[in-house]
């Protein structure tokens, strides 16, 4: 009986190594031809050292690895991405060596409370100093402002996406709907396209994304509204924010709204024309060409939803902060590197890989992507804001998200949803 | 003199086992209990406040779900667990193709909970089943189950089945084939009738795999976390939470480890209590005259 | 002889009834992994794939991600780490359900505790505890972890398998002039195939799918483990994804096979 047992176990030891040796050979052979190989032909301009670059944002291999390529000829320094694809993974490994010579030169981080965190720490290099170089390479000024803690700059985007509403352009045309100018057009539109048979607006089942319909409505209404809110000058139980709602929830009882479901759903949805418009980030344009076909301008493009008093429109954008670590053996190579995240050929990438605009003076290919950068750089119509899940205390923020998506999906009262966000920003704000 | 060097002796077959235990997992059990009483971001200095993070955990209508939804695990898990694979090992042992069934119902268990969970998203999702109960004719079904709160919880447990029987279902059928077919052919020979002969006979003999199984699959619907978070992270808005969740959530989401870990000990000391009673019969004799 | 063979009817249609759902979602799989990336992301999840894409799909696999590194450093931790857990668990088992010692339970449960804490809790403590002893990314690191979360459950199985050999054995044996340790190895072991084939492999199986501790202890790709290797593929190529999974569950089905029948290994010794 025994000896069957260890006869199984030594096949199957075989077994494996033979797969193993089969799958090595293979890989190895294989490498020789892959455009890999690039690297050491064509060694860096300058030798400058190396960098570890850890980051949970980035979860496809192959296109870290074109970034970090791109990245190393621009800045002569070899930068190793290591991605944490787990937030408690990611979390563990940044807290426990963050004080350390060994820690990453770069991380990404979150802004708002989790950056103020590490600022206020003594944990990150002050960056004040090199945002000029950035802002000579193209980024945007205004974004500094969500990486500031006490008066010092602590980080420099990764990512900027800007959120817009994405729509199919042949839905709309099948519909007779025009792009709306106005609040009243886009009330218009949502009835007509209803009426033809599709969703207006589709929505992603996802906790945290309750915030996206609610901070878009209140900025329409009122920029100014939005901004005392955030940071507890008006209260929630406001008459304005009470209309806003009751406004969302007419679009809601009128039909306006899909029910929300899961991502991979809703962008098929988007993309055969069962639903309308998306309310989403500009990164997401890429991913629906990518992965389902949806070419820019003829299938999707974007607009910013029209404002309720013919003010500007509101284009809210999230910043994702890349920083450098002050305990860092290799501080000065990460300070470098970063001086060069921003040359047009890095950026390029970034931009026709992921989707990712950080730089104003960058080609696009993608060209609705190209039209909302265009948005945000027209301050004659648009306005930038920093979006609700940054810009406001945690704790306010999370239990907004839950009541928000109490009044989503289960149509919870406007007055109680408000009262008891509320409640915790008497807590906070106190 | 000599008895008591034998003694001494025995203590060295526990010594692998119990330095491994104590050098990984009973300093965390003490990190995490220290922890429980302070306030911690993972980068400020620690502040510690007593009690409060458990005030504050019991004043929580989220916290007071979770633990709801918690109880609902462990109680389905009951019968999808132990009662499901109890069966499934009796109707393979007496089926015409032991080794086939066996396959069937072992390989989900062989799978990553990633690759199941990628396998359920999508066949959960409106696209997925729902489309085509849908084709069926039931056109209120075509939504995202998933995305029902509360209901969802159910739909988990029902799909967590899948992956979790495979595990138990081996486990009986090993019991099933080692327990000693001396008191079966006796009852068979006194006439004992198929029903009377699992009830009476066979059942109390698989006695020690019960309690294992019971036990295992007892710890892990109290700890639940791989499913639920790969299929809804908990929402939509925190319904479909269970402890270990909310743990995760307020530690490496909300930054809050000290509530992080106090929501541990609260989960720690329920299955400690559980694990005790279950336990605590087999033990009998040898540990009260010890 | 008519009822008996008409329960067979019931039990074997019953199971065939189950056996379709447990398969469904395999076939879910392997219809999805031979699609192209929009064509699974557009299409219903019942059409048969248009064209074979297997080599592209394959290819896509073996590209940047690590995976086959990833697949045998999970293939050393796994065999190594569940190999010295069933051996240490197989002592401890021993000593807590036949030797004497004193307070039986009380070890019982210090052991035990390993499994009841959500493993989450581990992540902090352990990552210093790795970091400061110098095995932080290391693969002696990876496998001392592993064999420490893998022994209580195995400690837990065997000795409740072992509980149920009969003390009257080892006392004939004792007589004999056998030692604890001779014991052990010629009577508890060889009686115990069935249930140590099973907790080696589940603890094979648990270490190869394990993607948490494999993420955070470990940094460099030399270093991790093959389901950290998975996540870092295109999320939205679902047939690539499915097609790693199936390939990374291959040694985990093949062990199954091999071990099967093991499981059913009885008391033979018990009888001779």
């Amino acid at each position: 009986m025994s000896g069957k047992k260890n006869l199984s176990i030594i096949l199957f030891v075989i077994l494996m190594t033979g797969i193993l040796a089969a799958c090595g050979g293979g890989n190895s052979s294989g490498n020789g031809n892959t455009p890999n190989s690039a690297t050491s032909e064509n060694p860096p301009a300058k030798t400058g050292g190396k960098v570890e670059f850890w980051l949970d944002k980035l979860g496809d291999a192959e296109k870290a690895a074109r970034l970090s390529e791109v990245w190393q000829k621009d800045s002569g320094i070899e930068v190793v991405f290591t991605n944490y694809p787990d937030v408690a993974a990611y979390q563990t490994s940044i807290q426990q060596t963050i004080d350390d010579p060994g820690a990453p030169g770069l991380f990404t981080w979150w802004s708002g409370p989790q950056l103020e965190t590490l600022a206020k720490n003594g944990k990150l290099a002050d960056l004040s100093a090199e945002w000029d170089n950035y802002i000579a390479d193209g980024v945007a000024a205004d974004v500094k402002d969500a990486f500031t803690v006490d008066g010092k700059v602590y980080a420099a985007p990764y990512s900027l996406r800007y959120a817009s509403v994405l729509y199919n352009v042949k839905v709309f045309e099948a519909a007779g709907v025009a792009v709306p100018t106005t609040f009243e057009e886009f009330l218009e539109a949502c009835e007509k396209l209803k009426a033809s048979g599709v969703t207006p607006i589709g929505l992603k089942n996802d906790s945290w994304a309750s915030f996206i319909w609610f901070q878009q409505l209140i900025a329409a209404y009122d920029p100014q509204l939005y901004l005392d809110l955030c940071d507890g000058t008006k209260p929630y139980t406001d008459e304005a924010v009470k209309e806003v709602m009751g406004i969302w929830r007419e679009m809601f009882d009128k039909g306006y709204f899909g029910e929300p479901i899961v991502y991979s759903d809703l962008h098929k949805e988007f993309a055969t024309g069962v639903v309308a418009m998306i309310l989403e980030d500009s990164p997401t344009v890429t991913g629906l060409q990518d992965d389902y076909g949806m070419e820019p301008e003829t299938h999707i493009d974007a607009f910013v939803l029209p404002s309720m008093n013919d003010g500007k429109g509101t284009i809210f954008f999230e910043a994702s902060p890349i920083v450098v670590t002050e305990a860092s053996a290799s501080k000065e190579q990460a300070l470098a590197a970063l001086r060069s995240f921003y040359k047009p050929e890095t950026q390029s990438v970034m931009v026709n890989d992921l989707g990712i605009a950080n730089v104003s003076a960058v080609s696009v290919e993608n060209q609705t992507i190209q039209n909302i950068l265009e948005m945000t750089g027209d301050s004659e119509h648009y306005q930038l804001l920093l979006r609700f899940y940054e810009n406001t205390p945690e704790d306010v923020r999370n239990t907004a998200l839950d009541e928000l998506s109490r009044f989503m999906y289960s149509g919870a009262a406007i007055d109680e949803v408000l009262n008891n966000i509320q409640a915790k920003a008497d807590e906070v704000f106190g | 003199m000599k008895k008591s060097n034998f003694a001494w002796t025995n203590y060295l077959y526990l010594l692998p086992a119990v330095v491994l235990v104590a050098v990984f997992f009973v300093t965390s059990i003490g990190y995490t209990l220290r922890l429980s009483f302070y306030e911690y971001d993972g980068f400020s200095a620690m502040r510690f406040v007593g009690i409060e993070n458990y005030r504050h955990l019991f004043q929580d209508a989220n916290f007071k779900i979770s633990l709801m939804n918690t109880v609902i695990w462990v109680v389905f898990s009951l019968v999808f667990t132990l009662a499901l694979p109890l069966l499934l090992a009796v109707l393979i042992k007496n089926s015409a193709w032991v080794g086939g069934f066996k396959n069937i119902f072992y390989y989900p268990t062989a799978l990553s909970s990633t690759i199941g969970g990628i396998i359920m998203v999508a066949i959960l999702s409106k696209y997925g089943i729902p489309q085509l109960f849908g084709l069926l004719g039931f056109e209120s079904w075509v939504r995202d189950w998933l995305a029902i709160p509360y209901v969802n919880t159910f739909i988990m447990i029902l799909m967590g089945t899948w992956q979790g029987v495979g595990l138990n279902t081996i486990l009986f059928i090993t019991g099933l084939s080692t327990i000693p077919s001396s008191p079966i052919e006796a009852a068979k020979i006194e006439g004992a009738r198929t029903t009377q002969l699992y009830t009476k006979v066979i059942f109390p003999l698989l006695q020690p795999t019960t309690v294992v199984v019971l036990l295992m699959s007892l710890v892990n619907s109290f700890k639940v976390f791989d499913s639920i978070w790969v299929m809804t992270k908990g929402g939509p808005y925190r319904t479909s939470e269970t402890l270990a969740l909310t743990m995760y959530q307020e530690s490496f989401i909300h930054g809050k480890f000290g509530v992080g870990a106090a929501v541990a000990v609260v989960l720690t000391i329920m299955i400690l209590i559980v694990s005790y009673f279950n336990i605590r019969n087999t033990f009998g004799d040898t540990d009260r005259t010890a | 002889m008519k009822k008996a063979s008409r329960g067979r009817i019931v039990v074997n249609s019953v199971l065939i009834l189950l056996s379709i759902f447990w398969i469904f979602p395999a076939v879910f799989a392997i219809i999805g992994m031979f699609k192209k990336k929009q064509e699974y992301n557009l299409g219903n999840f019942w059409d048969l794939p248009k064209g074979i894409s297997l080599a592209e799909n394959l290819k896509g696999i073996a590209g940047t991600f690590g995976m086959i590194k990833g697949m045998a450093n999970s293939f050393l931790y796994a065999s190594v780490s569940a190999g010295a857990a069933v051996i240490i668990a197989i002592l401890a088992a021993y000593a807590i359900s036949h030797l004497k010692i004193k307070r039986p339970m009380v070890w019982f449960l210090f052991i035990y505790s390993g499994t009841i804490f959500p493993f989450q809790i581990y992540l902090i403590p352990v990552y210093k505890g790795l970091t400061v002893s110098q095995l932080y990314d290391t693969q002696l690191g990876m496998i001392l972890f592993y064999t420490a979360i893998c022994v209580p459950f195995c400690m837990f199985v065997l000795r409740n398998y072992f509980l149920s050999i009969s003390k009257e054995i080892c006392e004939s044996a004792k007589i004999d002039g056998c030692n604890s340790l001779q014991i052990l190895g010629h009577i508890f072991v060889p009686m115990s195939t069935a249930p140590l084939a099973v907790i080696f492999l589940t603890q094979f199986n648990w270490v190869w799918n394990e993607l948490m501790f494999g993420l955070t202890f470990t940094k460099s790709r030399e270093i991790r483990p093959v389901m950290a290797a998975i996540t870092l593929m295109d999320k939205a190529n679902v047939p690539v994804i499915l097609m790693a999974c199936v390939v990374a569950s291959i040694p985990t089905l093949l062990l199954f096979f091999l071990l099967n029948k093991h499981f059913e290994a009885g008391y033979a010794y018990q009888s001779k």
